[in-house]
């Protein structure tokens, strides 16, 4: 009887793990996306992504409804409460410099000023903007994954394009405000 | 705000989503589950007899290896880059104040490099993050989510299981004999994400405290400690200020009125006058006694160590400088070539 049951727990967790490595076959790249707008960095976001999978995959039968959002979630909430820092300031490495858009018709300059700038919010910060701008979600949506109040959404919201605006300089918000819409 | 600053923001999200390359992590992660099983069943109460499994006489290098540059096989215990080789470099680079660069790692493939001050170089290792205890005679070694100490006279690897939480890069106690992380492992799915554990791990006896007090740190929570009894983490509003823990027991001892963040490792000068802080995006020195911001350190300050109660090494990224309380540089020190190409995280052990 014991030797039964055991070999239905083996054949359960095979089952899942093909069915979770199969997942993960799919979904990396975009996964992986969110955990390197996340950290900024390479080995960090392995790192982010790789924690999130595996505790995803503990209760991989057990989640209900979408995976890759369940996964999402973790990586967000991860970033924010148990980030780790490498040292007293993160090293802004960047493996490949981001190819520019042809058709985004935003100043280069102003992207890539952008892009230093989102490397230097804290990380609840960014978080919540990379939930708002990749992902798509409105404020109440972007509580929910956080876990928070909408008004700290707002106000963390608030403080991170305070400190973009301060980083941009007054030049270049000029230029951007004189873009047709 | 306005549609066009909207726009641009959404570019640049998706612009820096895009700068990265995604590698093929189901392996890992399923193994790292396997481990996070074990922590569960092995896991009951908060004072956890820790499970030390030395890696069955492996070793991650051969004891007694030869002076000079060489090349070992990789650990199959690895994650950060099983395959690379494990080259060594002459060491010590020394500073002054008796220090010495300690450990770094490559950005490229994520490997770690300690000093292996009784051989007398620079071991790569192959795990992704290494911190010299005190002494430089253990590392605590990181590898998918995994803690380790890796006796660097014999080369061998205890990992810790046992411990209901992902180690954070843990801080060695000042006299060398502890370790301390905050991280948490609890259900991801709750509607309130779980404030993080702080644990105590005593290297001799093998056992791990989760402190009690579980406290609700700030971005970038970090767990340090603050004298060689008590640890402490960055409050969640910096204005506030912050509770420092007994090691012991957990029990909170006092307070401290700080300018900004501690970060990852308390940087106190050596007669507790001075304190290095995080602010506003800035590295400053604050007098503890008169509460008053002494000066700012350079722009591009990675790490910050004490040669005497009034000068200062910094870590920069091409190089370490002597840099004086009015926060002036007042020699500079390059680092050699093959630890300033691609090489990040460089940190400091006395000799």
């Amino acid at each position: 009887m014991r030797r039964a049951s055991v070999l239905v727990e083996v054949h359960v967790d095979e089952a899942a793990e093909r069915d979770f490595t199969e997942f993960v076959a799919q979904r990396t790249h975009a996964l992986f996306r969110v955990a390197y707008a996340l950290t900024g960095d390479q080995h960090a976001a392995e790192d982010l992504l790789q924690n999130a999978l595996a505790k995803a995959a503990m209760r991989w039968t057990r989640i209900e409804g979408d995976g890759e959002a369940y996964v999402k979630r973790i990586l967000y909430r991860d970033c924010v409460s148990i980030w780790r820092w490498r040292s007293r300031r993160r090293e802004t490495l960047m493996a490949t410099p981001p190819e520019p858009r042809a058709d985004d018709g935003v100043d280069p300059d102003l992207r890539l000023l952008l892009i230093d700038a989102l490397r230097g919010l804290p990380p609840k910060q960014r978080a919540v903007l990379v939930l708002r701008y990749l992902d798509d979600l409105s404020e109440k949506q972007v509580a929910e994954v956080l876990g928070c109040s909408t008004g700290t959404v707002g106000s963390q919201a608030s403080r991170a394009l305070d400190k973009l605006r301060r980083h941009i300089g007054p030049a270049l918000l000029t230029r951007l405000t004189e873009v047709p819409r | 705000m306005t549609d066009s600053l909207e726009r641009a923001l959404r570019v640049a999200v998706n612009d820096l989503a895009d700068a990265g390359r995604p590698v093929n992590l189901a392996e890992r992660a399923l193994r790292r589950t396997r481990v996070l099983r074990v922590r569960r069943r092995v896991a009951t109460g908060s004072l956890v007899a820790l499970t030390v499994l030395t890696m069955g006489g492996f070793a991650v290098w051969r004891p007694a290896a030869p002076h000079g540059p060489q090349v070992a096989a990789a650990s199959p215990a690895g994650s950060a880059s099983p395959s690379a080789p494990l080259v060594t470099y002459p060491g010590p680079v020394s500073y002054p104040g008796r220090w010495v660069l300690g450990s770094f790692q490559h950005a490229t493939d994520g490997n770690a490099v300690v000093f292996d001050r009784g051989a007398g170089m620079y071991r790569t290792l192959p795990y992704r993050w290494a911190v010299l205890s005190p002494a430089g005679t253990v590392a605590a070694v990181y590898d998918a989510g995994r803690l380790g100490f890796l006796t660097l006279g014999t080369g061998t690897v205890e990992w810790v299981e046992g411990v209901s939480a992902v180690p954070s890069r843990g801080m060695w106690s000042p006299d060398g004999t502890r370790v301390v992380f905050s991280g948490g492992d609890k259900d991801p799915s709750a509607a309130q994400p779980p404030p993080p554990d702080l644990v105590v791990v005593d290297v001799a006896t093998r056992t791990a405290r989760t402190l009690p007090n579980g406290t609700r740190c700030g971005d970038g929570c970090h767990a340090y400690w603050v004298s060689a009894t008590e640890v402490a983490v960055d409050p969640t509003d910096v204005t506030t200020p912050t509770t420092v823990y007994a090691a012991d027991t957990g029990t909170v001892t006092r307070t401290l009125p700080l300018f900004g963040r501690v970060g990852v490792r308390w940087t106190g000068s050596p007669d507790g006058g001075y304190v290095v802080l995080d602010k506003d995006g800035e590295t400053i020195v604050q007098d503890r006694s008169a509460r008053t911001l002494v000066c700012t350190l350079p722009a591009d300050t990675r790490d910050v160590y004490w040669i005497d109660e009034i000068t200062m090494l910094v870590i920069r990224p091409d190089g370490v400088s002597k840099v004086d309380l009015e926060g002036r540089v007042t020699e500079v020190f390059p680092f050699p070539s093959w630890v300033r190409t691609g090489m990040v995280d460089h940190t400091l052990v006395k000799a």
